[in-house]
């Protein structure tokens, strides 16, 4: 419960309607796309301008009332779960356009703009905002800029971080500054230190964006595999020709099925062990020629077959299975678990191999679906959250996962962040010293750690304890 | 520190007073130039200039040690030399980790027996290192992103200025575990960390590279030329536009615009032709390709072009848009190198008056211009970084935080004023 008096300033800094604290109204805000992890916020504000988040800033500020920046929700590692209850801004009401410069190729948005509505809004002008993470359209700006998004095709076109120019932030103190812009800065990149720091550094409001031109040709590939470590194979013999694929993209056999039994079924082969998905883009001029390549290699490999997107409705259709492979696990059981582990690309076959062991061990399913370009996997676990050992068992393997992850050079995470589930994984790939370096850090920003509580540091003291994964709930379809 | 203790600190990292052949800044020496072996023995001599209030510098290949305002203070250069080489590397993940002091040629050298390298330009790369190429941010003539220093630094490992070791990213191309401290450390100007080991992404040699050429325009043929392309969406791998006085060192007369194509030799050609369809009409102007040797003694030229032969003149840099830095009028400066990509000029001027009529044709035209090297007079005088940012108090604490005493390169980062 807030204090009367915050009630009545927060109330007083929005819109009638941007104010909402009955309990069935904030109930939607308990999680975001983490199911597991599950904590209803005491008020919930939908403001409409930089001086209303402002407004509502200071006035928790003032309180000592703990609140954080919220976009569509669809975040994977629990990052807008607000864990001690306060105030939760929600930006979605922030969703324009406000400037496009299309001679110097950029846009300036408001950040609870959805993803996909920027390269809507540029297309006419043949421009594209490039970061694309399965969830572009729902997830906002404003979330990709507090995760650092990926996708598919940052594998060509890098995460979130290359694409943002300039920010308006406010600071936990309600103080708003201006960093970065359309022109390169002096002095630190703080725009660069901000993306990515899952929302405990203030809440942006508004983002240059950079903006790229929307290549001349795209194809789009399709080899089914008897094996991963063929597949595997084949994604390096493509890397060491000198391509640069917009997307490469491997689902296993497991994956498989539960798209194409699924409403979005892609025409992926059930009898494969895994489906490797190319995409180039570029100019057409070599397209031909680098098509012919992949096929050699693929077929080389030992691929049953070589399909190339004949047209746009071929191609959606292809990517369609891909990018709904998460929503598709839905038919497997109440709650999934995914996984966002990353490792060099030359380990993924023995990765991959020792990621089958450790589901046989835990006795549980493993679908995997990933991006094979650079090494970052999505092992998908469906389980049933009401069978506590099961759960158990669940986040053990995936604490298994990402210990492996780790011990062959890679990362907990490579694009969903770190959040609540990983918080106390981070020892895995930070000594303390690290970790107290990024603190200090944290501290220049958010002093009294009123802004998004309880994300990205360990909380315990034996990092990465599986016992120690707080607030795990039961419920819901973790994807 | 007892004084026994201190020398012994001192002698394991080779300190000693510098020669007439170690670089100054603006006219400065420091007393000592300390050589650590090892990130142990390096950090053990932070630690002790942590402790006296030393003042240090931290000194790659010397190369560009010019740019950043003249230090308040400067007791010690801590060098890279001796932390030098390939510490691994998988051509297959197009990952390599090197020392901070490794020459970004040897490490070209290294990554060219399996067709990759890193895209960096700076100028003399057979000196400039990997550790000075991340403090300054700036690795020359490519500008878009992908291939800038912030983009292709994963991961490093750096010590505090009281001898603290600690890393920062990762090893792999993608990783949001934690924050990106090394955005920080990039472009930082040696004022926050000593970094020892850089993880870096390569990229596969292109199979084709063609210059095309086209010379003998005006400044607005040359602008003309070059927003058309960005309308038409065709986007050179680097694209300069060069002044009559640049041009005239390249063998060229007038203004002059150089497009590098990299890519697919399909690619390349169909590029370039489309490319040389749009210059044809503009008055005066004659276009043509280049290869080989003779393409790369041009990229070679600009490449080196920062560099500093006479300190009586100044050598600038002009930051903003595209656009803004394609047009704006640059009768104060002699020698002009436009990089519309990341909007940036880079220019000389003999006479250092020109610095103040350089600054305020920046403002006109909403520029902001960074003063790499002048006379160290001039220098003090100014804020070689102009206006001091949005964001500077954030950036003064973020100093405060992670180096309180004021060790490291103190006053040479931007708000001069405040040491940072």
């Amino acid at each position: 419960m807030l204090p009367k008096y915050l009630s009545k300033s927060l109330r007083d800094a929005v819109d009638p309607q941007g104010f909402l604290d009955r309990p069935a109204h904030v109930l939607v805000y308990e999680c975001d796309g983490t199911t597991a992890f599950k904590s209803a916020p005491d008020a919930v504000l939908l403001p409409t301008s930089t001086e209303q988040v402002q407004a509502i800033v200071r006035a928790c500020a003032a309180a000592g009332v703990p609140f954080l920046g919220r976009g569509a929700g669809t975040g994977l590692s629990g990052g807008a779960v607000p864990l001690e209850g306060g105030v939760v801004i929600a930006l979605n009401r922030m969703n324009r356009v406000l400037e496009l410069d299309v001679l110097n190729r950029m846009a300036r948005a408001q950040t609870g703009i959805v993803n996909l509505e920027i390269s809507r809004t540029t297309a006419s002008q043949r421009l594209f905002f490039a970061p694309d993470p399965s969830s572009q359209s729902s997830c906002t700006l404003g979330g990709n800029i507090a995760e650092n998004a990926g996708g598919p095709h940052c594998f060509k076109y890098g995460a979130t971080t290359a694409h943002i120019l300039g920010l308006t932030v406010v600071l936990p103190d309600g103080e708003r500054v201006e960093l970065g812009g359309q022109a390169d800065g002096v002095g630190y990149d703080l725009v660069g230190f901000f993306v990515g720091s899952e929302g405990t550094l203030g809440i942006a409001t508004e983002a240059w964006v950079r903006l790229l031109p929307v290549p001349a040709a795209v194809k789009t590939f399709l080899a089914p595999f008897g094996s991963m470590v063929s597949a595997c194979e084949a994604v390096s013999d493509v890397v060491a020709l000198g391509i640069l694929p917009a997307a490469v993209e491997m689902l296993d056999r497991a994956t498989i099925e539960v798209v194409e039994a699924s409403v979005n079924a892609a025409g992926y082969p059930r009898d494969a062990e895994a489906v490797l998905l190319v995409e180039l883009d570029g100019p057409d001029a070599a397209m031909a020629r680098l098509e012919r390549a992949i096929e050699e290699i693929c077929l080389r490999r030992g691929a049953s077959e070589f399909k190339s997107a004949r047209d746009e409705a071929e191609r959606t259709k292809l990517w369609k299975g891909r990018k709904a492979a998460f929503g598709a696990m839905g038919r497997l059981s109440t709650d999934l678990y995914v996984q966002d582990g990353v490792v060099p690309r030359t380990r993924l076959p023995e990765v991959l191999a020792q990621v089958a062991e450790i589901g046989r061990k835990y006795r549980i399913q493993i679908a995997n679906v990933f991006h094979a370009g650079d090494g970052n996997l999505h092992p998908c676990i469906p389980y049933d959250g009401r069978d506590a050992d099961e759960k158990r068992r669940v986040l053990e393997a995936g604490h298994e996962i990402l210990t492996l992850c780790a011990s062959v050079g890679g990362s907990i995470s490579g694009e969903h962040g770190v959040g609540t589930e990983k918080a106390d994984m981070m020892g895995l790939v930070f000594s303390e010293t690290d970790l107290d370096v990024m603190r200090r850090l944290r501290n220049v920003f958010n002093p009294r750690g009123l802004c998004n509580p309880g994300k990205v540091f360990p909380t315990t003291l034996g990092c990465g304890a599986v016992g120690s994964v707080r607030g795990a709930s039961t419920g819901g379809a973790w994807i | 520190m007892k004084t026994a203790d201190a020398r012994s600190v001192l002698a394991e990292v080779n300190a000693r007073p510098p020669g007439p052949e170690d670089p100054r800044i603006d006219g400065l020496s420091p007393s000592l130039i300390l050589q650590p072996e090892t990130v142990e023995t390096a950090a053990r001599a932070l630690a002790l200039c942590h402790e006296e209030g030393l003042a240090v510098v931290p000194l790659g290949g010397g190369t560009r040690l010019h740019v950043g305002n003249t230090p308040e203070r400067l007791d010690c250069y801590i060098s890279t030399a001796a932390l030098r080489g390939i510490a691994h590397y998988e051509p297959g993940d197009l990952t390599l980790t090197a020392w901070s002091g490794t020459p970004l040629a040897e490490l070209q050298a290294a990554a060219a027996v399996n067709s990759q390298f890193l895209p960096w330009d700076p100028p003399q790369p057979e000196k400039a290192t990997v550790g000075g190429i991340l403090a300054l941010g700036d690795a020359g003539f490519r500008r878009r992103p992908g291939a800038r220093p912030r983009d292709l630094l994963l991961g490093c490992e750096a010590l505090l200025a009281d001898g603290t070791a600690f890393k920062a990213g990762g090893r792999v191309v993608k990783n949001v575990a934690g924050y990106e401290v090394t955005k920080l450390l990039v472009g930082s100007l040696g004022t926050l960390a000593f970094l020892t080991r850089a993880h870096l992404r390569l990229r596969s040699r292109p199979e084709s590279k063609l210059t095309l050429v086209s010379t003998g325009v005006s400044q607005e043929g040359a602008v003309d030329a070059v927003s058309r392309l960005r309308r038409a969406g065709i986007d050179p791998e680097v694209t300069a536009v060069v002044n009559s006085t640049v041009a005239a060192g390249l063998g060229l007369e007038g203004w002059t615009v150089l497009l590098r194509f990299e890519g697919f030799d399909e690619e390349v050609r169909a590029l370039a032709a489309q490319t040389k369809d749009g210059f044809t009409g503009i008055d005066g102007a004659e276009t043509f390709e280049c290869r080989d040797v003779e393409s790369e003694r041009m990229w070679e030229t600009l490449r080196d072009f920062p560099i500093v032969h006479d300190t009586r003149g100044i050598v600038a840099r002009l930051l903003g848009l595209p656009s803004g830095v394609l047009s704006a009028p640059f009768e104060a400066a002699d020698a002009v190198c436009i990089y519309p990509d990341g909007g940036l000029v880079y220019l000389k001027a003999e006479e250092p008056e020109r610095y103040h009529r350089l600054v305020t044709m920046a403002g006109e035209n909403g520029l902001r211009v960074v003063l790499e090297s002048a006379s160290p007079d001039l220098k003090r005088e100014v804020d070689v970084f102009g206006e001091p940012p949005s964001g500077l108090s954030l950036m003064k604490r973020v100093k405060e935080t992670l180096d309180p005493k004021g060790v490291f390169s103190p006053g040479r980062g931007v708000g001069k004023a405040l040491s940072l």
